[in-house]
């Protein structure tokens, strides 16, 4: 084993942030099959569930410089395909049977983790802070106070359409979009 | 809770307007709906392994797109790049066959054959670096301060140490074949090691004085240890640890294979599973069950021939059922292989052919029995029952 397999996750992280792919690496190794197997659970759709893994682990390579953990880095990671595997549900790739099954059980209030939650919030805030600046400046307004887009468009001084586009762009980044690249590779 | 009431939370999720407690039943719910384990299906998903491969693979081809410098092209199990390479030399050897006028073969039956694996491999370094074997021009690889790793012409990778330079951190290589590859690698203490298809090994650059070990992580390979009773040689197996006495062995330790089968040609090993250890004579053979390791190690004679008849360039089988057979050829020449009729594979052969055939003839040997008939579509392979 390398020594990479005795560094904590801290310490993972850290070298992560330098920019270490071996790191990288290591970090895949201990946590790709939590995630896939919640991504298999819900899908039950090998491509698709693959598909999930990658967008998260590219994010975080691509963001390593902004991730910050609060939990441990699986439910950091965990967040995150929970987080895509819901933009799934909406496409309508969740077995029909899965959900009703799960919808009809009654979640009950200690099931709410508090910690989760933060982490959960944590994580929807980076996803906002790495909007480009406008957009997220409008976005914001638009979440935060509850304006308009006419109202954001006058108080910036930019047309509502503006203000629409960035608000579709803020959603749209959002929601991490499927990455067609794997589609590809995997439709053989 | 219903379908749209979740769709609501989600789309509340999504724009941040969730409450606290919002946030908090999605997760609950979110947490029902995609429960992550440790666990594995190997029911409905190939290899735990496999899927790791793949998945990381995949992720290294879209991290290169966003990177272009940072990651050397990793063309190992991706399907694409092997139909490509395939396509190329069928396209090559079109364009030959017709420029030569030898008028020999049609654009059909060239489109249709497959041809047999070669020298491939993918050489992982400890700090990540990849190199593609079958692309890198023969001559110096590496060279670093204690050790130097050159290409051999034959496609053979030699690791020689260097002398007095002894460090206190050893670093790991890994040496990956793709399906329809073999490569051959001679460690820094002068050992070989094949490598058959689909096959991993992870070794450290130099050896330490006191242990020589290396891990085979799936596959199959064959090993002619210096013997050095110093420094015992051991290879750690996902079921087991084989440790040379002095030695020319084979380990066979493919995921879709029944067992873990350990074959002795000369010299003494031993062979240690979760519970067991035996001590294997020259001609037997040990077996792990690959479902159930900590089953007692079954011990028999071992047909020596057939056991390294890969290494050989041959399919050799001797009694071997079709599914074992056709697991082999799927490993060789990369291609999926389906049933349509279940009952043919316990159909038993008898007889051998040489890998440098393209798969065509290897079929064509088979459907002479008059039991099969087979369909090529592609790189798939149908099986019928005559």
């Amino acid at each position: 084993m390398s020594v990479y397999s005795k560094y904590t996750e801290q310490e993972l992280l850290s070298l992560l942030k330098a920019g270490d792919e071996i790191a990288f690496t290591e970090i895949y190794n201990r946590h790709w099959k939590f995630l896939f197997t919640a991504a298999y659970n819900a899908l039950r759709h090998k491509a698709d569930s693959m598909d999930v893994c990658q967008t998260i682990f590219l994010w975080i390579w691509e963001n390593r410089l902004q991730i910050n953990v609060k939990t441990s880095l699986q439910g950091y990671l965990y967040t995150a395909a929970k987080y895509k595997i819901a933009n799934l549900l909406r496409q309508g790739k969740i077995r029909e049977t899965l959900l009703d099954d799960v919808l009809t059980t009654d979640i009950v209030a200690e099931e709410i983790k508090d910690l989760e939650i933060k982490e959960l919030k944590n994580f929807i805030k980076q996803l906002i802070e790495e909007l480009p600046e406008k957009c997220r400046e409008v976005f914001l307004l638009s979440r935060d106070e509850h304006l308009s887009h006419r109202q954001i468009s006058e108080r910036l001084g930019i047309s509502e359409k503006t203000v629409d586009d960035h608000i579709t762009r803020a959603l749209k980044k959002l929601r991490i979009p499927l990455s067609r690249m794997a589609t590809i590779f995997l439709s053989f | 809770m219903d379908k749209v009431s979740l769709q609501d939370l989600i789309e509340k999720i999504d724009k941040g307007t969730a409450t606290e407690h919002e946030l908090g039943l999605y997760n609950a719910y979110m947490n029902r709906i995609a429960p992550g384990s440790t666990d594995w299906d190997q029911f409905n998903l190939d290899d735990q392994e496999q899927v790791r491969l793949e998945l990381w693979d995949q992720l290294q081809v879209v991290m290169q797109k966003t990177q272009p410098r940072r990651f050397v092209l990793w063309t190992r199990i991706s399907g694409v790049a092997a139909l490509v390479l395939i396509c190329l030399s069928i396209t090559g050897y079109f364009l030959f066959s017709t420029i030569n006028q030898s008028g020999k073969h049609s654009l059909a039956q060239v489109n249709q054959d497959i041809l047999p694996g070669g020298n491939k491999a993918i050489l992982t370094l400890s700090n990540g670096h990849r190199i593609v074997l079958s692309d890198a021009k023969h001559g110096v690889l590496v060279s670093k301060n204690n050790i130097r790793v050159n290409k051999n012409s034959d496609g053979q990778l030699t690791y020689e140490a260097k002398n007095g330079d002894h460090v206190s951190n050893i670093a790991y290589d890994t040496l990956t074949t793709p399906t329809g590859g073999i490569y051959n690698i001679v460690l820094a203490d002068g050992s070989k090691i094949w490598l058959n298809s689909a096959t991993s090994i992870r070794f450290p650059e130099i050896f330490g004085s006191k242990e020589r070990k290396i891990e085979l992580i799936s596959g199959e390979a064959y090993f002619e240890v210096i013997h050095n009773p110093f420094a015992p040689f051991r290879v750690a197996t996902p079921h087991g640890i084989v440790e040379d006495l002095g030695t020319h062995f084979n380990i066979n330790t493919y995921g879709d294979e029944s067992a873990e089968k350990t074959t002795l040609l000369e010299g003494s090993i031993s062979v240690k599973s979760k519970n067991q250890k035996v001590v294997l004579q020259p001609g037997q053979q040990a077996l792990i069950d690959n479902k159930r390791d900590a089953d007692p190690i079954a011990v028999s004679a071992a047909d020596l021939d057939e056991a390294i008849a890969w290494k050989n360039g041959l399919f050799l089988f001797n009694n071997e059922d079709l599914e074992s057979i056709m697991r082999k050829i799927s490993r060789w020449y990369n291609v999926k292989v389906v049933y349509q009729d279940q009952a043919v594979k316990r159909e038993i052969f008898l007889g051998s052919v040489s890998k440098l055939k393209n798969a065509s003839e290897v079929i064509n040997m088979l459907e002479k029995t008059g039991k099969i008939h087979f369909e090529v579509n592609g790189s798939l392979i149908i099986v019928k029952a005559k």
